[in-house]
């Protein structure tokens, strides 16, 4: 399977205090990647290190490599904004944008220059894709902030996807939503990867086989194990990856 | 039992402590209204002064009204121009430099200075410039003296907009400045129309900062360059004169200015909860 984004080497520290230590692996293209591990391994930096969001983090200092389609994006000449339109990012808590429905998905497109009947085509077929259109079609100049939060989060989702990125980073999408959302957005992010390559990060370990066709493991901020989904669920080569799949904690 | 007896005197004190609050309001607003409505007449509001008003002649305070309504929004649409790029500016670009501590305590030292201080500063101006005693001395005095107090406000209301809305606005490719003006300013909006406002209240009620700069004139000012008449000059002339009938004018005019600021008062918490429509919370 051909690699869409590959790091090599990738050390982060926040304040000189090491976050994530000779990270090295390959995140296949139109496939779920689950990156999963304890609270505080660094599966949130890890993540936030394939778009550069964690040049956002005060005292974050990133070193290593991280490529996308074989070029280096900490490289000096790459247009960090570019880059993440490229590499999208759905955050944990979902964050309608202070406007209506429709301009909360037409906000990225806007931004490209999209306007009139393009940018309406755009929002409708995102808001398709994430599956929310037939809730919100009759209400698109409503707040976004009184859709419920499962609403709130597909929101997002078609926000993020209507900037056309290649790959789609979600961050613990669905541990503040109930399990018929999280059921939702895990039939989306299944349904994604046909067009998208997908990299999900999750606290749990069942989300995680669920949706996923590789996990890493990340424990204090290494990797342990990297792998297919069968073989880290089935046979995990490490003890840390047998007892944290497990379920019997570490 | 302790804890409990605790609790009854905290209540005690908030409570004693609101009552005079709201009772020192109310008590201004009596004392202004009761003594100020009997002398309050349509002429007041629609007539420049005639000779000898304040010898008890005829006459209003149309050009005191005027002028610092146009004092008022000249000063304070100049002080918002310079406010809100730098608030937006300590919250997204300077996030945690020690610079924006700096300017903050700046700022903090600048609102503790009083008015007759930037009066005088704004005279020294006005002589550098070679300008006279006009509406546009006093709209830059009045501006230098709302700065500190609209910014601060504006600060405090674009630093409580959430770290998160920032990261999505960048997580979709948005720049600094895009985030700035069309995420942050957005969910800031219904803070920054009061703090707008409440500097406006602030212009629009000082005496001290436009004693030396806008001067005092019996006209309605017709352009930047003309002396501006100010409703608190026109109350303290009034109350300086030895007569009864003159004196009783000076509350109809202070009756006027309070109206002038709760009005803007309210308009700002109309505002307020109009643009709150679309907030994040």
């Amino acid at each position: 399977m051909k690699a869409h984004m590959t790091v090599q080497r990738l050390n982060l520290a926040y304040n000189n205090c090491p976050a994530l230590k000779d990270i090295n692996v390959e995140i296949p293209e139109k496939q779920v990647t689950a990156i999963i591990g304890p609270s505080g391994c660094g599966k949130s930096s890890l993540l936030r290190c394939l778009n550069r969001m964690i040049e956002l983090a005060p005292g974050a200092r990133v070193d290593g490599r991280v490529t996308l389609d074989g070029e280096d994006i900490y490289g000096s000449n790459v247009d960090i904004m570019d880059l993440r339109k490229r590499v999208g990012l759905i955050c944990q808590r979902p964050v309608p944008l202070p406007m209506s429905i429709f301009e909360n998905v037409a906000f990225g497109p806007r931004l490209y220059g999209a306007h009139g009947h393009t940018l309406k085509q755009t929002v409708e077929s995102n808001l398709r894709k994430a599956g929310i259109w037939d809730e919100v079609k009759d209400r698109l100049k409503e707040s976004a902030s009184r859709l419920s939060v499962g609403q709130q989060q597909r929101l997002c989702l078609a926000r993020g996807l209507a900037v056309k990125p290649e790959v789609l980073l979600f961050d613990e999408p669905t541990s503040s939503l109930d399990p018929v959302s999280a059921r939702h957005i895990e039939e989306q992010i299944a349904k994604l990867k046909r067009d998208f390559t997908v990299v999900i990060v999750t606290h749990d370990p069942h989300q995680a086989r669920r949706v996923a066709d590789s996990v890493v493991f990340l424990y204090l901020g290494e990797l342990v194990e990297y792998g297919s989904t069968a073989q880290i669920f089935d046979s995990p080569q490490e003890n840390w990856t047998r007892m944290y799949v497990g379920g019997a904690g570490i | 039992m302790k804890r409990r007896i605790t609790e009854y005197i905290f209540v005690a004190i908030a409570a004693t402590a609101t009552a005079v609050v709201a009772a020192s309001l109310i008590a201004i607003l009596w004392s202004v209204a009761a003594k100020g409505l009997p002398s309050l007449k349509w002429s007041m509001l629609t007539q420049v002064p005639k000779g000898g008003y304040y010898l008890g002649g005829g006459g209003g305070i149309a050009n005191a009204i005027v002028g610092s309504i146009y004092l008022g929004l000249g000063a304070t649409a100049l002080a918002l121009l310079v406010s809100l790029p730098t608030c937006l500016y300590l919250r997204v670009y300077l996030g945690r430099n020690p610079l924006a501590a700096l300017v903050r305590l700046s700022l903090e030292v600048l609102w503790g200075v009083p008015s007759i201080v930037f009066g005088a500063f704004g005279f020294t101006i006005m002589v550098f410039l070679g300008l006279r005693a006009s509406l546009l001395a006093g709209i830059i005095t009045v501006a230098l003296f709302e700065l500190p107090i609209m910014i601060r406000a504006m600060d405090e209301v674009v630093k409580m907009v959430p770290a998160e809305l920032e990261e999505a606005a960048h997580a979709l490719g948005a720049t600094r400045f895009e985030t700035a003006t069309r995420v942050v300013l957005r969910q800031a909006l219904p803070g920054l129309v009061t703090g707008l406002l409440l500097a406006f209240g602030r212009g629009i009620g000082d005496a001290a900062s436009v004693l030396f700069t806008a001067g005092f004139t019996d006209n309605i000012p017709h352009s930047l360059s003309d002396p501006a008449a100010t409703l608190p000059l026109s109350i303290f002339f009034q109350l300086g004169t030895p007569f009864e009938e003159v004196h009783r004018r000076a509350y109809a005019s202070a009756l006027i200015l309070t109206i002038l600021v709760l009005l803007a008062s309210a308009l700002a918490r109309i505002l307020a909860a109009r643009f709150a429509k679309h907030t994040w919370r």
